[in-house]
């Protein structure tokens, strides 16, 4: 890996000092790995693209690049099968004014796919999942709206509104990133909350329980509230057993070699990020193999006519 | 470190190839702007094809001829058209697959049913002289025949643990639980009904077991997606005279001023699934002989280990079955087009259900007197009687053997056989 070498000089009395800033190892921790937990294409295979409440039964890659096969997240692999729920991330409402998409929630459970509770809440298009925040219990009520006012409302907890309905402080989560319902979202993990800190225009900045700020779309949806089971990153496993169980493998064992990644970092937040445009996927590279014969100069559009490759030069 | 499973074999020579070949895969790694067509390009009117698009490499594919014989009927896939039970329009089918949300209420909503908890006491409080002694003992011996006598020996599904989620347990073999649930049921009613032919009563009866039965409506809502409500009962007990009305003229008066369930803001037909198969007219057992008519349906389920159906929601599974029974009735031998003409019944259709669930008795009646399901404010509505959950035995974990009757519950036994005997 190329190291980068930075070359200070002071003008001084004294000889020149260069001092060298070198990093030898490559940049690491700085950006985050996806998590191959659940294979998504054996998902959108079992499913044919299509929502479905049913539990599922859907393959685990164990931190595996499902194209390389290579070990991308470590401490992961193993456990016993749990049942795959879809959950619905995106919460779409009428536009109107007076007009909201009410649902009930039937029933909240836990889900082993994820930290946070998930609800079943039915409404008059079908039964969906969605994850719950603090409060949620069968039998509320919960509404859905794209309206945006003129005045911000003060959001009801489980209820979702567009992030520019909503005031200053409102604690929210499953923002979306982009006002598309194939965009992600942001804050899914339990107990965790993201809040609204100013609108600008037709941005609204949010900062999330990271203490990143972001400024997206004021119709991006969002649900008001915490989420469930915050008492998540309290409980004790009681074992090694039991880790292994719900499908972490071991995290130590191994020398490792002192390489200065670890520890406390103490760096200044990033400016809030702006986020208009979802990044355009960039087409995939093609391979192509040739047989001989396509290769060879005497068949298809390689083939050049006799005159050509027989005519000797003599200089 | 990285764990490594190729190394090379030798060196190749004195140059350190890593140099190069780290240089070469940071050369590689840089990636290039996406090509994007120049707009002079674009208004000059050229075509610009994209060899990456796989398409693009079609036009060099030279065309293979098929082998002889690849297009007989015999090696195409099996088309859904071609189904004999296939239908253009798609239709609500309800086939007790998915529980319904909201329980009873939502059953009572799609069916436009007022909601009765209870039997009434015209059928509870009947005088009868049917296994008074032998009663108990009749019972537990029915129970016994399900739970501990039948010899099937089939490979039981693994046992699940909640708590301990992940203990592998041993497969077991014995009776499957719905063919335990079944020789109950069925011990049950065939120790009423010898009982009762010896008295004079229920005479006449047919039962067919395991037979499939079909209802279609086509009408109102269901005029462009017909609703189908279809399964295949333990038992289908027909009679040869139709079962006595249970509301008389004067309450199915008083019932256009009654309101059913509401279950807002869900809607009853989302636990409906949407299918192309389906009979178009009523199936019914028998069907080819004149003069019969559906009695009691007697049906069972298993609960599923992981996610067990609530009372609530076993209730409304009946009640849904009970007014596809009726509704079998009310259409039996009538053409497509003569189902969609019907609206308030000049003879209400009464039929009944008891279903088998994890012990538990569930016993429903329902009258249909309109079949205009969108029937609103001065309209007549139709009645459901309903007796949920009703707690015949305690039985075991269907991983244990079952040597004596636990918590027997004779009432609800009384009750089982008077809703039998009402007719």
């Amino acid at each position: 890996m190329l190291s980068r070498a930075v070359t200070l000089s002071r003008v001084s009395a004294q000889p020149c000092v260069a001092l060298q800033f070198t990093r030898n190892y490559p940049a690491r921790g700085t950006k985050p790995k996806p998590r191959l937990l659940w294979d998504e294409r054996h998902l959108e295979e079992i499913t044919g693209g299509e929502y479905t409440h049913q539990p599922l039964r859907v393959n685990r890659l164990g931190g595996r690049d499902p194209d390389t096969g290579r070990k991308v997240n470590q401490h992961i692999g193993g456990g016993v099968k749990f049942d795959y729920f879809m959950v619905d991330f995106h919460r779409r409402g009428p536009t109107d004014s007076e007009a909201t998409y009410d649902e009930r929630v039937l029933e909240v459970r836990r889900d082993a796919n994820r930290s946070s509770h998930i609800a079943l809440v039915a409404g008059s298009k079908g039964k969906r999942w969605i994850l719950a925040t603090e409060n949620m219990h069968a039998g509320q009520i919960i509404k859905t709206s794209g309206y945006i006012p003129p005045n911000p409302v003060i959001g009801i907890e489980g209820n979702a509104y567009p992030l520019g309905a909503l005031g200053v402080g409102t604690l929210v989560n499953c923002i979306e990133r982009f006002p598309t319902t194939d965009s992600d979202v942001f804050v899914i993990a339990a107990g965790m909350a993201g809040v609204v800190v100013r609108h600008q225009g037709n941005f609204v900045v949010v900062r999330l329980p990271h203490k990143h700020e972001f400024s997206m779309h004021n119709t991006c949806m969002a649900t008001v509230g915490r989420l469930s089971h915050a008492e998540f990153h309290d409980k004790i496993f009681g074992s090694a057993n039991m880790h292994r169980r719900f499908g972490y493998k071991m995290s130590s064992g191994l020398y490792h070699k002192k390489d200065g990644y670890c520890g406390r970092k103490i760096r200044p937040l990033p400016p809030t990020r702006v986020l208009d445009k979802p990044e355009e996927e960039e087409p995939p590279c093609q391979q192509f193999t040739f047989t001989k014969r396509q290769l060879g100069h005497h068949f298809g559009t390689a083939a050049t006519h006799p005159l050509v490759t027989q005519t000797v030069f003599r200089f | 470190m990285v764990y490594r499973k190729y190394r090379e074999i030798k060196q190749w020579g004195k140059i350190n190839t890593k140099l190069y070949k780290r240089a070469a895969k940071a050369y590689n790694k840089i990636p290039l702007p996406k090509f994007e067509v120049p707009e002079a390009v674009k208004a000059a009117g050229v075509v610009v094809h994209n060899p990456n698009d796989p398409s693009f490499w079609k036009q060099f594919e030279a065309s293979k001829p098929l082998p002889e014989g690849a297009l007989h009927p015999a090696l195409a896939a099996p088309v859904i058209q071609t189904h004999p039970l296939y239908n253009t329009t798609p239709a609500y089918v309800f086939e007790s697959f998915e529980p319904f949300s909201d329980g009873v209420d939502q059953a009572c909503n799609l069916i436009n049913a007022v909601k009765i908890e209870g039997l009434p006491k015209a059928v509870t409080e009947v005088q009868h002289n049917l296994l008074r002694n032998t009663a108990e003992e009749d019972v537990r011996d029915c129970i016994l025949q399900g739970e501990r006598y039948d010899p099937t020996l089939e490979k039981l599904e693994r046992r699940h643990d909640k708590i301990l989620f992940w203990v592998s347990h041993p497969v077991l073999h014995g009776t499957p639980v719905l063919k335990r649930n079944n020789i109950i049921l069925e011990a049950l009613y065939r120790k009423v009904l010898l009982a009762a032919v010896k008295e004079g009563q229920l005479n006449g009866l047919r039962s067919d077991r395991d037979q499939y039965i079909s209802a279609t409506l086509t009408t109102g809502r269901f005029a462009e997606a017909p609703l189908i409500i279809r399964g295949q009962p333990h038992l289908v007990v027909q009679a040869d005279k139709p079962l006595v009305p249970w509301a008389k003229p004067d309450e199915i008066e008083a019932s256009k001023g009654q309101t059913v369930p509401s279950v807002a803001p869900i809607d009853p037909l989302i636990d409906l699934s949407l299918s192309n198969l389906y009979n178009g007219t009523a199936l019914v057992p028998r069907a080819n002989i004149p003069g019969l008519f559906i009695d009691t349906l007697l049906t069972t389920r298993q609960q599923s280990q992981k996610y067990p159906w609530t009372t609530e929601q076993n209730a409304a599974n009946a009640i849904v079955q009970c007014f596809g029974a009726a509704l079998a009735q009310a259409t039996r031998n009538l053409r497509r087009d003569k189902i969609a003409e019907l609206g308030e019944l000049k003879e209400p259709v009464v039929a009944k259900t008891v279903q088998l669930v994890d012990g538990r008795l569930d016993l429903v009646a329902v009258q249909l007197n309109n079949l205009n399901l969108e029937a609103g404010n001065g309209e007549a509505k139709n009645f459901v009687w309903y007796e949920k959950g009703l707690r015949l035995y305690k039985p075991k974990p269907f991983w244990e053997n079952m040597d004596t009757v636990e918590e027997l519950n004779m009432d609800a036994f009384h009750q089982f056989v008077a809703l039998l005997l009402k007719r």
